[in-house]
């Protein structure tokens, strides 16, 4: 009972990990508007249909201090059509990196899709860019973790079964 | 305080998996440091246990830290992690002198099964004194650093995150190889001359500089990515290549020149090490015969320790814990001794029971409004199931249905002989069969009115049976929840046993089974010494009440050793000598494939285009058919083949008891995929009980609970962490299968050739289920017994 109560409490553990990476990634856009200077990551790269992940890191252009305090909203539109646009505040709490503020949206589709940020405060400004998303791959292959590990686990202990015999004969 | 640096502290990744990782090891460490700390206080010294932890944390610094998060700006964090990895982390690992401790932290039993062989097997061992041999570690740890560090594989890891794993993972392996020379952690004994490691560490020193002296002292910025980031406190790209490189030069030099140091103090002015190996050099005459003793002493020992063998043990007494007990946990273990607590049990699911056939009867015939509709194919089902994973069966233990029987016995006479033809699981085996057809083709879900009925066929047919025939025979013979849940709390983790086998010997009187003047002994003659297993046994806890020694429990087993190890058992002799038994486990892990396949997207359309194709009157037979063969047909021919497979090894036996002993092998991957099916049902709608509950009490006339707010009954996407439930569960359900598959492989051709012709045919059966679960688990399903929109 020891050892499954060990590896279920282990096994357990696992089970609420996320395996996605919490900001940052590739840099799409980095410009100064106004006063500021915005850099935007998108993650994962390259980006795919599913859960994307949008940081925007704004800083003083001059002292390269960061600024927090500004709302920040990021939409994304399909481009090739019309409707489906997702919109969703960007918030330090998402953010693993706290220089930045980030929002993550669930891109329905392949595409060709335009990210608009919308910086609010003091200077209010758009910022637009876009981006290729690919088809996300498939269910098996993001999950291929969870199926593969009991084989790895047969075959470790197929291993250990013909080292203990060898030991024995 | 400069604001990039607050935003520095507050920047803490999630890591789970690495986290979880950590805190294991350093649990395994620690148990395994107190133990041989017991033994030899002045070998395992808390330098030992603050050196291993100190470099766990140093792995959690630099992965799981704001330094994970600021790397992607600053070259110079992310070779402060990369020094922290190489420099820091694997020499203090190696300080705790990790082997043995976490090999006696490890629970016995995989210390034993798992760890030993390995550690035990010299092409491993061999292996390892290669590869951490100065001439084999050095080339690695410096071809891992040069590799890494060129502009194509550096910005590989900075945009793909498989890539930054594989890099860390390079990092941190390549490093505990270079490191283990060096510190050299008890009880390796190095076959090569200390002097060895002066041109080690000064030619590591000499990389290091070369390569941080190019990157210190660059013109141009080597990685384009940090040549693109954001400037991070005014910090210019090239400033932040420099500064990167000298922190890759200062501290990485101390870092191999600080040992470097501390080895030539040693060999110059000696030490005890070195005396004692003198002396056993002296000894042994030659070096090499030194060597081979001090081989043969690691092996020794490292065997007695694994083994557990190296403990001073006192002499031998009688086990008195039998393990953990749930009748003694504080709570739940007094309540379940209350000789009333089943009676309360039951009586709330009766007045359950009592609410689905009054609202089914009465309520809109509309199943996501109706009690009938969602209380018994979402809560309970899922509560059961979920009962059998964490307990055993709690199902039987409240089962409502077995309280009018009581009545009944007033009524009838209840002192006929169950017929000794219908004295096996066939008949239920049958109506498990009927169950799982009409489920499907009477929508049981979707119509109140029909489960209702159900149930009230179920009171009157235990109140029958129960008021005219002795003991429990509708909960041995006749009853098909209660065959699902013996067969499924053969899996189960609990246990009604006996706490010391002792105590029974001397019992004369056995009250556990012929009962007290007070309390009934068991009704299902099931003789608790004797029980080797959950089959047929309600957990009503007779025997608990009735053990005038209080020498029974709920006891922690290790779960499914039933199926692996075939014991006699009261009553019901070995299980696989039963072709019924057989029957019932082969259908319900067929039964759970076919019941959870019959609700997924791609098998309902594939079943209405069938339809279709075979027209009136035919198409009436699809659903039967297709039960007939996930049930019976399919099973059969499958277990026959690889039954045939099985014995076509030279195996003694025939195919049938072949195919009886490997049937329970399935059970455990069964039990995986009902666990799936239910608990998603159940995940996925748990709050729709919320507004049927407010309605149906609103029909009363009792509206304390207020107006239904129906959008809680409505499908709701199901959250990314319930299909890796679903996937877990399946995963543990196949190794469960293949342990019990491979255990009985060994019972019945313990050695010799043809092994593998006895073990393949099942473990291929037990794949090509596990995949045909996983394909079912990740196909659209529908929502069944919740509203159908937002």
């Amino acid at each position: 009972m020891q050892p499954l109560r060990f590896l279920g409490a282990f096994a357990v553990a696992l089970m609420w990990c996320n395996f996605a990476r919490g900001d940052g990634g590739a840099l799409r856009l980095s410009q100064r508007s106004g006063d500021s200077r915005v850099s935007v990551f998108t993650a994962p790269t390259p980006l795919r249909a599913g859960k994307v992940d949008v940081s925007v890191f704004l800083q003083d252009a001059e002292t390269s201090r960061p600024i927090t305090d500004v709302e920040i909203f990021v939409t994304a539109k399909p481009v090739e059509r019309r409707g489906g646009n997702i919109r969703k505040r960007a918030t330090a709490e998402e953010a693993s990196n706290k220089l930045f503020q980030a929002a993550e949206l669930e891109l329905p589709a392949a595409g060709r899709w335009e990210f608009v940020i919308e910086l609010g405060g003091r200077a209010p400004a758009t910022l637009r860019f876009e981006t290729e998303v690919s088809e996300p791959p498939p269910q098996w292959q993001t999950l291929a973790p969870w199926i593969g590990w009991p084989w790895l686990v047969a075959a470790i202990f197929c291993v250990n079964r013909v080292l203990k015999q060898r030991r024995c004969s | 305080m400069s604001p990039n640096f607050e935003a520095f502290l507050r920047s803490w990744p999630f890591e789970p998996w690495l986290s979880a990782s950590l805190a294991v090891t350093a649990g395994v460490y620690l148990r395994g440091w107190f133990d041989l700390r017991k033994r030899d206080a002045a070998r395992w010294p808390v330098a030992r246990l603050a050196a291993f932890l100190a470099g766990l944390a140093t792995i959690f610094l630099a992965l799981a830290s704001p330094i994970e998060p600021f790397a992607d700006l600053l070259l110079q964090v992310h070779m402060l992690q990369h020094l922290l990895l190489m420099m820091l982390a694997p020499p203090l690992i190696w300080l705790g002198a990790p082997l043995f401790p976490l090999l006696r932290g490890l629970p016995s039993a995989i210390r034993r099964e798992w760890a030993v062989p390995f550690l035990r097997s010299p092409t491993l061992r061999r292996l390892f004194e290669r590869l951490t041999h100065p001439c084999v570690a050095l080339p690695l740890f410096v071809a891992a650093t040069w590799l890494w560090h060129a502009p194509v594989a550096y910005e590989a890891a900075l945009r793909r995150s498989g890539w930054h794993y594989l890099q860390h993972i390079s990092f941190l392996t390549t490093a505990l190889l270079f490191w283990h020379p060096v510190v050299r952690p008890y009880p390796s004994r190095p076959r090569w001359s200390h002097w060895l490691l002066f041109p080690y560490l000064i030619a590591a020193d000499v990389q290091n500089t070369v390569l941080s002296g190019l990157l210190a002292f660059s013109g141009r910025v080597w990685y384009s990515h940090y040549a693109d980031a954001p400037r991070v406190a005014g910090i210019s790209a090239l400033a932040d290549q420099a500064a990167a490189g000298a922190l890759m030069w200062v501290p990485g030099s101390i870092a191999y020149l600080g040992p470097l140091f501390a080895l030539a103090l040693r060999q110059l002015f000696g030490s005890e090490e070195r005396a004692s190996g003198k002396r056993a050099a002296t000894a042994n005459e030659t070096n090499r015969n030194a060597r081979h003793a001090q081989r043969g002493a690691f092996d020794h020992q490292s065997a007695r320790l694994a083994d557990g063998a190296g403990r001073r043990r006192p002499p031998a007494r009688p086990r008195t814990s039998p393990g953990f007990d749930l009748l003694l946990i504080p709570l739940v273990g007094r309540f379940l001794r209350w000789p009333r607590a089943r009676t309360v049990l039951q009586l709330a699911m009766l007045m359950l029971a009592a609410a689905v056939i009054y609202d089914g009867l009465r309520g809109p015939e509309f199943g996501p409004m109706n009690l009938a509709g969602v209380l018994p194919w979402i809560h309970w089902r899922g509560m059961l199931i979920m009962g059998l994973l964490a307990a055993g069966n709690l199902g039987c233990l409240a089962c409502p249905f077995t309280l009018p029987r009581r009545v009944g016995r007033r009524w009838l006479p209840a002192g006929w002989h169950w017929p000794r033809a219908l004295r096996s699981k066939w008949l239920a085996v049958g109506l498990l069969a009927v169950f799982f057809w009409a489920y499907e083709e009477f929508s049981l879900w979707d119509h109140p009115g029909r489960t209702a009925w159900i149930a009230l066929a179920y009171f009157a047919a235990a109140f029958v049976v129960d008021g005219l025939f002795r003991g429990a025979s509708f909960c041995k013979y006749v009853c098909p929840i209660g065959q699902f849940n013996f067969i499924q709390s053969l899996v189960s983790p609990l246990e009604v046993k006996v706490r010391q086998a002792s105590i029974c010997a001397a019992c004369r009187t056995k009250e556990c089974i012929r009962g007290t003047p007070t309390t009934p002994g068991c009704e299902l003659q099931l003789l608790v010494p004797q029980k080797s297993s959950n089959m047929d046994c309600t957990f009503c806890l007779d025997c608990v009440h009735a053990c005038p020694h209080a020498n029974v429990g709920l006891l922690a087993v290790s779960p499914g050793h039933a199926l692996r190890t075939d014991s006699p058992h009261d009553g019901l002799g070995r299980l696989a000598g039963r072709n019924d038994l057989a029957a019932l486990a082969l259908l319900l892990t067929f039964g759970a494939f076919a019941n959870a396949a019959g609700m997924v997207a791609p098998v309902v359309q594939a079943l209405d285009r069938l339809r279709l194709v075979v027209g009136s009157p035919w198409a009436s037979f699809v659903t039967p058919g297709f039960y007939l063969a996930a049930l019976i047909i399919v099973p059969t021919i499958l277990a026959a083949t690889a039954s045939a497979l099985s014995c076509s090894g030279g195996l003694r036996q025939h195919g049938l008891p072949t195919a009886r002993r490997f049937s329970f092998a399935l059970v455990p991957l069964g039990f995986s995929m009902w666990l799936a099916h239910y608990s998603f049902h159940f995940f996925t709608s748990y709050d729709a009980a919320i507004p049927v509950m407010q309605r149906f009490l609103g029909d009363l006339g009792l509206s304390g609970l207020g107006e239904p707010h129906w959008v809680c009954g409505c499908c709701r996407p199901p959250a990314d962490w319930l299909l890796h439930a679903e996937l877990l569960f399946l995963d543990l359900g196949l190794l469960l299968s293949l342990y019990a598959a491979y255990r009985i492989a060994c019972d019945l051709r313990p050695t010799g050739q043809g092994f593998l012709r006895t073990l393949a045919p099942w473990s291929l059966l037990i794949a090509g289920l596990f995949f045909a679960g996983v394909w079912i688990l990740l196909q659209p399903m529908e929502m069944r017994g919740t509203l159908p929109g937002g």
